[in-house]
């Protein structure tokens, strides 16, 4: 190989690439519109000029960039959060596309300064899910060899962010001949600095007034919609199948409610989606381990 | 004393052409690399405090135009087909190898033209272009292995093979 290398240098050539004067030019715009950046200590600063640059760069986007539209909401949130907050981007794409299968992954990196090693816990937790899901989809493509077909997209989104909790919710969608969807949640309590999961939050024999809880509540809704159907007496493994455990995903709405949440065909048909159950505070509070956000 | 915003303005003139031939490498679209060089721009501004080491600007930026990239390839649902990339044709026995070499180069399919042009056109070292991708650097040396092996392949040059 080392020929190869030798003609793989001598084709270079600086020369070959000059950036078209369109281009140039656009780069200059772009560099004229910046505002100034206050250079003062940062929480203060950070405070103070949030919304003058907030303001200012929404400008320079309407201006400049008229024809990009989704592309610039999403690099809105990946803008670092001002303030003491969790910032989460798009680490890593993956992106494969022919006539039978489709890969589209979003790889999320969670960045929490005050809380650095439960962010790295995560990033470790979502490039594993990723990496094996991306290796399944590709030995299968292999497998077929060039029969069937199917798709895998990843995504993620954050469901709270403030100075006491952050939960990342990641979305798993697969299809071959029918289609799955599932969720993982990652969550730090940033009172503790911790990873937390529905096993940390409880203990293993409350959960069982939990489920009686959820079940109930699924009973109403079946009574008060007769389209909605769950599965609350079936059982698998000698458990009901609405049973928790101590990965169970969840997150905490705006309410300060627990829910639960179940993947798709877990607890119901496909057509009820992944279901929601939403406890009261009033309900779980009494069967936290600790009081959170303390 | 450069202020923050004069830094940033000098720093991205000096990675201008470095920026443009990653997004074109990417993106095979003169004006798709000039919105995602300038999205890539104010993203950089706006998140400056995320840079460790002004020393560090160049990888951190391209790392930023890299992911950028991909994001409007796939926002705007640009196919990279890994199989549909037309082989050269036959190079002639031919006194200018330094062009054929290219063309070669440019036939080659994502992520090996990319690793191609960043580690022998661009310099970059390969723990530089597994910050920029994002790729784990083992996974970067293979894929520069298999792009050279690609190209001794397609230019069907005995004396290319070790």
């Amino acid at each position: 190989m080392k020929h190869l290398e030798k003609e793989l240098l001598k084709s270079v050539s600086q020369q070959d690439v000059q950036v078209p004067k369109h281009v140039h030019d656009k780069i200059e715009d772009t560099l004229a519109s910046l505002p100034q950046r206050v250079e003062t200590p940062k929480i203060h600063v950070i405070r103070k000029i949030a919304v003058p640059i907030a303001a200012c760069l929404a400008f320079v986007f309407l201006a400049l960039m008229p024809n990009i539209s989704m592309v610039y909401a999403r690099a809105m949130n990946e803008i670092p959060v001002l303030g003491d907050l969790v910032r989460v981007f798009t680490i890593r794409n993956y992106d494969f596309s022919n006539e039978n299968y489709e890969l589209q992954v979003s790889v999320a990196k969670v960045d929490d300064e005050k809380n650095p090693k439960a962010g790295e816990y995560i990033n470790k937790n979502i490039d594993e899910l990723t990496s094996s899901i991306i290796e399944q989809f590709y030995h299968e493509m292999g497998l077929a060899n060039g029969n069937g077909h199917g798709s895998i997209h990843i995504d993620y989104e954050t469901i709270t962010n403030t100075e006491q909790w952050y939960t990342l919710k990641l979305m798993v969608t697969e299809t071959a001949a029918s289609s799955n969807t599932y969720y993982k949640f990652y969550h730090i309590d940033r009172t503790t600095g911790k990873y937390v999961t529905f096993g940390s939050l409880f203990e293993k024999e409350d959960f069982p007034a939990l489920e009686k809880w959820i079940v109930e509540d699924m009973k109403t809704q079946m009574e008060e919609d007769p389209s909605k159907a769950y599965w609350i007496e079936e059982t698998a493994l000698g458990r009901t199948l609405t049973a928790l455990d101590e990965d169970q995903n969840f997150y905490f709405n705006e309410k300060g409610n627990l829910v639960i949440v179940y993947d798709k065909y877990e607890v119901s048909p496909g057509f009820m989606g992944c279901p929601e159950v939403e406890i009261p505070r009033e309900v779980y509070q009494s069967y936290l381990r600790y009081q959170l956000g303390k | 004393m450069l202020n923050e915003r004069d830094f940033f303005v000098e720093s991205i003139r000096q990675c201008e052409s470095s920026m443009y031939i990653l997004a074109f490498e990417i993106l095979r679209n003169e004006e798709d690399a000039a919105d995602v060089i300038q999205e890539s721009i104010l993203k950089a501004y706006c998140s400056l405090d995320t840079l460790r080491s002004k020393k560090q600007f160049r990888p951190w930026m391209m790392s930023i135009v890299h992911n950028t990239a991909l994001e409007f390839l796939r926002k705007n649902r640009n196919v990279v087909d890994l199989e549909s990339q037309e082989e050269p044709a036959a190079p002639e026995v031919d006194s200018d190898t330094r062009i054929t070499v290219r063309q070669a180069v440019q036939s080659l399919r994502l992520p090996y033209r990319l690793v191609i042009i960043l580690f022998y056109y661009q310099s970059y070292s390969v723990q530089q272009i597994s910050t920029i991708t994002s790729t784990p650097a083992s996974a970067v040396r293979q894929q520069l292995s298999r792009g050279r092996k690609m190209l001794a392949s397609m230019l069907n040059r005995e004396d290319f093979v070790k």
